[in-house]
C-alpha cells in the first residue's frame, strides 16, 4: 500500500456551466520515503493539486476524489480533529515564499516550536530546546541565538530553512513542498534541495514537490508527473521522463528548459 | 503565546521613546487624580455660593491654600465616601484657592475639571473595553468564518451602524427617564448606566469592520495555511497567529475611537443628553462655560480650562496610539 493514494481527483471551481476544473480526474500514489515531482507550467494545477492533498483549497473551490488516503486513512472524510492531529505531525508542508509562510509578529523559535506544543502538549520551554535542535540540524548557524529573532532578521535562505525545520521537526511521513526554492536565489536553491534529500534520506520523509524547474526535478526527484490544463499527461521515473519523454507536452517542455537540450 | 520576551521588547521600545514616555506619565497623572479626586484637596466642585460673580483665576504663586472648606453636599458612593473622610482628616478645611477660577455659581473650576474627567475616562473606558473585547473578536470570527457567517455577521453590524446614534440616544434616554424610578428600584439601572451601556454598543461597531477587514486579508497569508496545516486549532490560529497581527490596525482605530467617544460624551451631555447634574463632565463644564460668556464680562476660562482638559487628554491618547504602533511592530528598528 502506498503511502499517499490519490484517485480521480477534481478541484472544482465554480457549479454547473461556468464550473472551471482546476485539476481533472487525478490519479497518483506516493511511495513512503520517495520523492514524487510534479511538474508544469503556470496554471497546470500543480499548487491546486498540492493544496487538494493539504486540504487547502479555498473555500469556493471543491475537492472530489474517488479516493484521496493517507496510509490507509481517508483524508476527504475525516473528522476536522483528527486531520489537525494527522496535520504537522505525519503531513507537513512547506511554501513557496519563506517571507509569508513565517508569522511576522512572532520570534523565529516559538514558531519553529509550535508544532510541538500543539502536538504533544511540549512546555514552551521543552518546544525551545528543540526549535533550535532543528534549527541546527537544518544547518542554521548559532541556532541558540537565531530562536528570539523575527523572520525579517533573516535572509531568505535561511527563512527557508527554518520553515524546513518548523515541517520536519516532528519527523511526518509526508512533506508537501509547493516550489520550495522558486523565491530564493540560484545558490540558495541548489543548497536548501541539497538540505531536502539529506533529511530525506535521514529521516526517510516521503516528498511530494510541486516546481515548474525541470533542473529541480533532476536534481532532487525519484518520479515525477508531467501536468498540463489540469491532467496528468505522463507519469515516469524522471531518468526515463528525461530519456524518453513520451508526451509530446513533456518533450517541449523538456526542449524549452535552458540548457537541457538534448545532446 | 506572544512571548515575555515580545512584550517586554513592545514595552522597552515604548518607554525608549521620548513622546510616549512623556503621554503615558500625563495620561497616568490625569487618571490618578480622577481616580483620588475626592482625596485631594479640592473645594467640593458642588457647593454654591450664589452671591458671588465668576473669579478669574488666581495663580498658585499667588495664593496657594484657603481655609474655610465646605464639605461635599453630594451623595457619595462607597469607595469616594471613604477617600472623602481620609481627606477630611488630612487636609482638615484647607482647599486650594481658585486656581482656574470658579463660575459664575461660584464653584471651583478646577475642582469640577477633575471630577469632569471621571466621566469622560469612564465613556472612553466602555468604549475602549467594548472595542476591545466585542468589537475585536467580532470580526475576527468572522473574518475567519468567511462565506455565509461572515456575510451573517457583517450585515447585523450594517444594520446596527446605520441607525442614528444621536436619535437613539435621545430615544433611549427618553425611556429612561419615564420610567426611572421604576429603573432604578427594579434593575438598580441610573440613566448614567444606560448612557455608558449605549456608548459602547455603538463604538464597537467600526472595531468589528476594521479587525474583520485586516482577517480577510490575513485568513489566506501563507504563514495562517503553514499555521493550518502543521495542525493548530481554529482558536489557537485566531489569537496566536492572527489577533496580534491585526494589532497595530486595533490600537490604531482605538486611538481615533477614543477620542471620538470622548467627544461625543461631551456633546451629548452639552446638549443636555448625557450625565446630569450635579454630576460633572467636560461637555457639561463647556456648555456652563459658553452660557456664561456674554459681551460684557468674557469669563473665558469657564470655556477654556474644560477645553483645555478635553484636547489636552484627546493629544496625548493620540500620540501615544501612534508610539504604541511603532513599538508594536518588530520590523521597526530594536533597542
Amino acid at each position: 500500500m502506498a503511502l499517499l493514494e490519490v484517485r480521480g481527483l477534481s478541484v472544482i471551481y465554480g457549479s454547473g456551466d461556468s464550473a472551471v476544473r482546476a485539476v481533472v480526474d487525478a490519479s497518483f500514489d506516493v511511495e513512503a520515503g520517495e520523492t514524487l515531482a510534479v511538474v508544469g507550467e503556470s496554471g497546470s494545477g500543480k499548487s491546486t493539486l498540492a493544496l487538494a492533498v493539504l486540504g487547502l483549497v479555498p473555500s469556493p473551490g471543491r475537492v472530489e476524489a474517488e479516493k484521496l488516503s493517507f496510509s490507509g486513512r481517508d483524508l476527504a472524510r475525516m473528522p476536522a480533529r483528527e486531520l489537525r492531529a494527522l496535520r504537522g505531525a505525519e503531513i507537513a508542508a512547506v511554501f513557496q515564499d519563506p517571507a509569508a509562510s513565517l508569522c511576522p509578529w512572532l520570534p523565529v523559535g516559538e514558531q519553529v516550536g509550535e508544532v510541538l506544543e500543539v502536538h504533544r502538549g511540549a512546555s514552551p520551554r521543552a518546544a525551545r530546546r528543540a526549535a533550535a535542535a532543528a534549527l541546527a540540524e537544518v544547518g542554521i548557524a548559532d541556532p541558540e541565538s537565531r530562536l528570539d529573532a523575527f523572520p525579517h532578521e533573516l535572509s531568505g535562505g535561511m527563512r527557508q530553512r527554518a520553515t524546513i525545520a518548523m515541517a520536519l521537526l516532528l519527523g511526518p511521513r509526508l512533506l508537501v513542498a509547493d516550489e520550495p526554492t522558486s523565491a530564493l536565489d540560484a545558490t540558495v536553491q541548489a543548497s536548501i534541495l541539497e538540505l531536502l534529500k539529506e533529511l530525506r534520506r535521514k529521516h526517510g520523509t516521503a516528498l511530494l514537490l510541486v516546481t515548474h524547474s525541470l533542473g529541480v526535478v533532476a536534481a532532487a526527484a525519484d518520479r515525477a508527473l508531467v501536468m498540463r490544463g489540469g491532467r496528468i499527461v505522463e507519469a515516469a521515473p524522471v531518468r526515463e521522463l528525461f530519456r524518453a519523454p513520451r508526451h509530446e507536452y513533456t518533450r517541449e517542455l523538456l526542449s524549452s528548459a535552458p540548457g537541457s537540450g538534448r545532446p | 503565546m506572544t512571548s515575555a520576551a515580545g512584550r517586554a521588547g513592545v514595552w522597552r521600545r515604548l518607554l525608549g521613546d521620548r513622546v510616549s514616555r512623556a503621554c503615558l506619565a500625563f495620561l497616568g497623572v490625569v487618571a490618578l487624580a480622577s481616580l483620588a479626586a475626592p482625596l485631594l484637596p479640592l473645594p467640593s466642585p458642588s457647593a454654591l455660593r450664589l452671591q458671588d460673580e465668576p473669579l478669574p483665576p488666581v495663580p498658585p504663586w499667588r495664593e496657594l491654600f484657603r481655609r474655610g472648606h465646605r464639605a461635599d453636599t453630594r451623595e457619595l458612593a462607597w469607595p469616594d465616601a471613604r477617600l472623602a473622610g481620609l481627606r477630611e482628616r488630612l487636609f482638615g478645611d484647607l482647599e486650594t484657592a481658585p486656581w482656574l477660577g470658579t463660575d459664575s455659581k461660584g464653584r471651583d473650576l478646577l475642582a469640577r475639571v477633575v471630577w469632569g474627567s471621571r466621566t469622560s475616562i469612564l465613556a472612553a473606558l466602555a468604549a475602549g473595553l467594548a472595542s476591545l473585547a466585542i468589537g475585536v473578536l467580532y470580526g475576527a470570527v468572522a473574518g475567519l468564518a468567511g462565506a455565509r457567517t461572515d456575510n451573517l455577521m457583517m450585515r447585523a453590524v450594517d444594520g446596527l451602524q446605520s441607525l442614528p446614534f444621536v436619535f437613539l440616544v435621545i430615544f433611549l434616554i427618553g425611556i429612561v427617564n419615564a420610567h426611572r424610578a421604576e429603573l432604578a428600584s427594579r434593575f438598580g439601572v441610573g440613566r448614567e448606566a444606560v448612557f455608558f451601556l449605549v456608548i459602547g454598543a455603538v463604538s464597537w461597531l467600526t472595531m468589528a469592520r476594521v479587525v474583520r477587514g485586516q482577517v480577510r486579508l490575513l485568513r489566506r497569508a501563507p504563514f495562517v495555511e503553514a499555521a493550518h496545516v502543521s495542525g493548530a486549532s481554529p482558536a489557537r490560529i485566531l489569537f496566536v497567529h492572527v489577533l496580534p497581527n491585526v494589532l497595530p490596525v486595533v490600537v490604531a482605530s482605538l486611538t481615533l475611537t477614543i477620542p471620538s467617544v470622548m467627544l461625543t460624551e461631551a456633546f451629548l451631555s452639552f446638549l443636555g443628553l448625557g450625565v446630569e447634574p450635579p454630576h460633572v463632565s467636560w461637555g457639561i463644564l463647556a456648555a456652563d462655560g459658553v452660557e456664561a460668556i456674554n459681551p460684557v464680562r468674557i469669563a473665558w476660562w469657564l470655556v477654556a480650562a474644560p477645553a483645555a482638559g478635553l484636547g489636552s487628554v484627546l493629544l496625548a491618547l493620540n500620540l501615544l496610539g501612534d508610539g504604541l504602533r511603532d513599538a508594536l511592530d518588530p520590523r521597526t528598528s530594536r533597542g
